[in-house]
């Protein structure tokens, strides 16, 4: 079964047409999707910031990280779930969306990117946890995150523009 | 009030700026995205704010040294978005004219700048005493509300 079945399944689907033809059901969702995307990565970019050791650097990085986690955490979930709608709706005109794939790429590797951090540098947080500037790797991460919501920001409004 | 201020909307949308952005699919999707990176910014600085007047997170930091050390991301972030706001704005001003979301966001916006350089401005660099909890957890919270205000209605502007 191709990914291009898939997608003709999806949106061959009862609720996926009536998601499109929707009033208000698709600007509500949209709109959701924007506001969680404010909270999630308005929130990730300090400790992406506090990684690279550009601000905050008076405070451990596990005090910026700890507070903000659960709001962000809330953030990505709704994020996902709204994205996930808005997928199941235009199933098809995203797979013909450039957009939509770099997007997903880009998503993808967000996700390695913050996998790895936690798998290696992460462990050793109690040695560099109240150094001003982290170490190498853990910057690299923080910047790497930062560049990669950008661009998915920046890829997910031009697949909105152009879809 | 808002018909005598049309000939604005008319002349904005006529002018050289109106039309090169307009023009030219590509810089008016480019400005849409930094307008965009702007407002995630300044939600980002509003949140975090926000969090630390309800006392929730960065205590051991006075939230006087947090709200002067967020300071440049605010400014650079309200000029981002103010700037790019105007492109765009001057690429569609009479669809703006004529739509309700915009009305809303311009509202939004307005009470938004006021709150933000007075009862956050003096409240954030105040010292902690000063004012209960309960008003400092309060600034906090209308902060946020007005900017997801502004971001909510902005989004609308593209469903009417």
């Amino acid at each position: 079964m191709s990914i291009l079945s898939i997608c003709q399944y999806i949106d061959s689907t009862a609720t996926s047409t009536a998601f499109r033809e929707s009033l208000y059901v698709f600007p509500i969702v949209e709109g959701t999707h924007v506001v969680s995307l404010a909270i999630s990565v308005g929130l990730i970019i300090w400790f992406d910031l506090r990684l690279a050791g550009l601000i905050l650097t008076k405070q451990p990085v596990s005090a910026v990280f700890r507070p903000i986690r659960p709001f962000m955490l809330i953030g990505f979930g709704v994020m996902f779930i709204t994205g996930g709608i808005l997928f199941w709706g235009l199933a098809l005109r995203c797979y013909g969306s450039p957009f939509f794939w770099a997007k997903m790429i880009m998503l993808i590797l967000a996700g390695i990117n913050i996998s790895v951090y936690h798998l290696t540098i992460d462990r050793r947080r109690a040695e560099w946890d109240d150094q001003p500037i982290p170490p190498l790797q853990a910057r690299i991460a923080g910047f790497a995150s930062l560049i990669l919501w950008a661009l998915i920001i920046t890829v997910g409004r031009m697949m909105a523009y152009f879809l | 009030m808002w018909d005598y201020i049309y000939p604005f909307f008319g002349w904005a949308e006529q002018s050289w700026l109106g039309h090169a952005i307009r023009e030219s699919k590509w810089v008016f999707a480019i400005t849409e995205v930094l307008h965009l990176f702007g407002l995630t910014v300044l939600i980002g600085t509003t949140l975090l704010l926000a969090l630390r007047l309800l006392g929730w997170a960065l205590q051991e930091r006075p939230a006087r040294e947090l709200a002067r050390e967020l300071t440049p991301w605010v400014y650079t972030a309200l000029t981002t978005v103010l700037t790019t706001g105007i492109l765009l704005f001057v690429s569609e001003a009479v669809k703006c004219w004529r739509n309700p979301a915009f009305r809303y966001k311009m509202l939004f916006l307005f009470l938004a700048l006021i709150f933000q350089f007075t009862v956050l401005r003096v409240l954030s660099r105040s010292d902690e005493e000063r004012f209960p909890a309960l008003t400092r957890a309060l600034t906090g919270i209308v902060a946020v509300v007005l900017w997801f205000g502004v971001a909510v209605a902005g989004r609308a502007i593209a469903f009417f």
